[in-house]
């Protein structure tokens, strides 16, 4: 009886599944687009997010473009960056016409059918000008489900930045220790050099010469990122198509304790429960540690915030590995359409508000200006944000931004210093990540309880059964 | 031979019967809808393939019961599932100890030896109406490792709040602190109120008898008030289970503290768009079910031990 009842919900439930699933589904996105009719008004609805300095910003973009484009009326909203994926998935059934999409949610959003082909829609001038990497990490293959431009892959995404996460320095706080403990200003300065990156022995010395106490709340470096340290010595977390794990490889955790040496052998970053308790970027802006990371999007809110100088630098990278150079995460973020619409009217004007935001020079002076980004387009990028005459940057902090563009050419302008996306792009969901750093604290690693060494090596196993469970739910 | 007289209700009677029904219509419909219907839907989800992002429902894969199978033996999951049932189990712990503290505060208040005694009940009782975020958000400043009160002012160097050697320890530790300090006001108002209710005639019959204070407590309040123990048990144990903005707010989602619920939103909200909500709807069902048992269990074993008149 109970089972009959159960088969009957069940097929209920099933067919109601189907139903759902059955609109909208039939017809098909057009193939081109018509002129708008500058009379008829459209309007459409984007999404973003940011803390209120990104909302403002991103306001006076919308407003401006409305201005140039009166018959299109922009509904924009801006949620927390923590629930923004939360409220997109909520809102699954009912998109907006234009939204964020983080690389990092990229796959599970495109392989689902959720965002809209726009291959179509968009002209070669439209994306040669901006940085290629930024481009080709929004194009997917629905056949072979692969990521990346190639052969029969489609575009689903124009880029809306690519982010480098770069050290970045107190020079108020440095010159302050210099003259404290009377250290060679030229050779700490001659290490800090934005072009050429310095070695982790090379960090890990001026880390010590600016953070002499070790029982004291003041540290070289408020935290170190993982991907960069993992990049920066040659090594990755798995396999570009996430098969085969890396942690196992002598790159990789030698990588992770070069971080947990920092706190626990030299004690120049705080140890692990400090960092959980204090984040590094509170740390940085108060004034408690020398170094940290930071990213173009953080530039408004340190220019309105921060009273002292500071200037970024390429990560370090290990010395001793030949192979290992400076790569620092890039993180980016991609202007998606609603895969369900249909109305050719409603995509031209999303197109349009994509294609303003992701490629239009004055928006994109304007991002830069406002503290928001690196600009997309290339020749800008390289032209007018690194001209030390820049009437909008002069007098602003990082003086080095050529180090973020760099950093995002990956290797085009300066061989030394590299980009890379991080691992989570590559995959369906983050469950991997999730159980490694859980592991890394339940077996205490971070304090030097357990080396890196056996840490990985003893997780290896289980992390390949995770990626390979993550590859069959697919 | 029996004979049943049907009594047939008046016209007025039944007009009223509709009007008295119409009131709680509205009430009765979002009952339906959404606690009858959500269970029902939660219930059957649990045993299919619900994908969040574009509503498709397929059957499982690997049999009905694939959900809950993945739950106790998925590599990725289920580390989380069963240390989210040890955390919630573990803090669990604070619903005694609020209880004993709320009898003890009440016990004093109720001696009527402490000047202003309103206040103090007013202040223990304000963690009971207060956001459970809020409050949340002010105990992670007092148990912050750097500036937090207590490492200040005992001069401790607990990491209180994780990361690092022994985190779920001391993160749990935290917790049941926070959660028996919080839960006085409740347990107190309950055992004042229990304790005003016992006739004064048992204690001046004790009295004449030459009980002491102490025995007069143990051999007469405190079996008259097990009443409110055995309220405030089911309840406590009910919302401890439920608990959330522990591991959420409190813990910042640190799996050293996860509770079942914050697994459940995890997988559900923040899972993957392939089995996140099944997943989510098998732990729903599991702990809905724990929940009922434990209660069942409370009241069967109820007579044996609390108070009826």
């Amino acid at each position: 009886m109970m089972k009959k009842l159960l088969s009957l919900l069940l097929a209920g439930v099933l067919s109601l599944g189907l139903f759902a699933c059955g609109g909208g589904s039939g017809d098909s996105a057009p193939d081109s687009l018509e002129e708008l009719d500058p009379n008829e008004k459209i309007t459409i609805e984007f999404i973003g997010w940011g803390d209120t300095d990104e909302e403002r910003n991103y306001q006076t973009l919308v407003n401006k473009f409305m201005e140039e484009n009166p018959n299109i009326i922009v509904d924009y909203t801006c949620e927390s960056s923590t629930t923004y994926m939360q409220t997109l998935t909520a809102r699954a059934g009912n998109l907006p016409e234009i939204f964020y999409m983080p690389d990092y949610d990229f796959l599970e959003w495109v392989a689902n059918g959720m965002l809209l082909d726009i291959t179509n829609y968009v002209t070669a001038d439209d994306i040669n000008k901006l940085w290629p990497d930024a481009v080709n990490e929004y194009y997917f293959n629905s056949d072979t489900m692969t990521l990346g431009k190639s052969e029969g892959a489609r575009l689903y995404g124009l880029p809306k930045d690519l982010g480098p996460f770069t050290l970045v320095y107190n020079k108020t706080l440095l010159d302050q220790k210099i003259a404290q403990y009377g250290l060679n200003s030229q050779e700490i300065y001659g290490i800090l050099d934005p072009t050429d990156p310095m070695t982790w022995d090379e960090l890990i010395y001026v880390l010590k010469a600016v953070d002499r106490d070790s029982t004291d709340d003041f540290y070289g470096i408020s935290h170190y990122e993982l991907d960069a340290a993992v990049y920066s010595n040659d090594a990755n977390f798995f396999t570009d198509d996430a098969s085969e794990e890396r942690i196992s490889s002598k790159n990789f955790y030698e990588a992770v304790q070069f971080i947990v040496d920092l706190a626990t052998v030299h004690h120049v970053m705080p140890e692990a429960a400090k960092q959980s308790a204090n984040n590094g970027y509170t740390r940085f802006k108060s004034g408690g540690c020398v170094f940290s990371f930071m990213g173009p999007w953080d530039c408004a809110n340190f220019w309105r915030d921060v009273t002292f100088e500071y200037d970024i630098l390429p990560v370090a990278y290990n010395g001793n590995n030949p192979n290992a150079k400076s790569t620092a995460w890039v993180g980016s973020m991609g202007y998606c359409l609603n895969g369900k619409l249909r109305d050719s009217k409603k995509i031209a004007a999303a197109i349009k508000l994509a294609n303003y935001l992701c490629a239009d020079e004055d928006a994109q002076r304007e991002f830069y200006k406002l503290g928001q980004q690196v600009p997309n387009i290339q020749t800008m990028a390289f032209g007018e944000y690194l001209e030390a005459s820049n009437q909008y940057l002069t007098g602003k902090n990082p003086v080095n931004r050529a180090v973020w563009v760099d950093t995002i050419y990956n290797s085009g302008a300066n061989d030394k210093i590299h980009g890379k996306t991080r691992a989570r792009y590559y995959t369906y969901s983050s469950s991997w990540l999730e159980n490694l750093t859980n592991y890394f604290e339940t077996v205490s690693m971070w304090d030097g309880v357990t080396s890196a060494k056996d840490t990985c090596e003893g997780f290896a196993e289980e992390f390949q059964a995770i990626l390979d469970e993550m590859r069959g739910n697919m | 031979m029996q004979f049943t007289v049907k009594q047939k209700r008046s016209p007025l009677e039944k007009r009223e019967n509709i009007i008295a029904f119409l009131f709680i219509l509205l009430p009765i419909i979002g009952f339906c809808v959404f606690t009858i219907g959500s269970m029902a839907f939660t219930f059957v989800f649990s045993f299919t393939s619900f994908n969040k992002l574009t509503g498709e429902i397929t059957p499982l894969k690997n049999g009905l019961f694939e959900n809950y199978k993945t739950l106790f033996t998925s590599v990725s999951h289920s580390k989380f599932f069963i240390g989210s049932i040890k955390n919630t189990v573990i803090l669990l712990l604070s619903i005694p100890l609020s209880m004993m503290m709320g009898l003890i505060t009440a016990g004093l208040l109720k001696l009527g030896e402490v000047k202003g005694a309103k206040i103090f009940q007013i202040l223990y009782y304000v963690p009971t109406v207060s956001s459970a975020v809020a409050l949340n958000i002010v105990w992670r400043y007092i148990f912050n490792d750097e500036f937090g009160i207590i490492n200040t002012v005992l001069g401790l160097d607990i990491h209180w709040l994780g990361g690092g050697t022994g985190n779920g320890k001391y993160l749990r530790s935290a917790i049941i602190i926070k959660n028996s300090i919080n839960g006085i006001g409740s347990a107190m108002i309950m055992y004042l109120a229990g304790m005003l209710n016992v006739p004064k005639d048992y204690y001046e019959a004790a009295d004449i008898d030459g009980a002491s204070k102490f025995r007069q407590f143990f051999s007469i309040t405190l079996p008259l008030i097990t009443p409110m123990t055995f309220y405030l048990l089911i309840t406590g144990l009910i919302g401890g289970l439920q608990s959330y903005a522990d591991s959420q707010v409190f813990a910042a989602g640190n799996s050293n503290a996860q509770t079942i619920v914050h697994f459940i939103w995890s997988r559900g909200i923040g899972g993957s768009a392939k089995n996140g909500y099944g997943l989510a709807a098998s732990a729903s069902i599991l702990l809905a079910t724990a929940i009922m048992i434990i209660t069942v269990i409370q009241f069967k074993f109820s007579d044996k031990w609390v108070y009826e008149e």
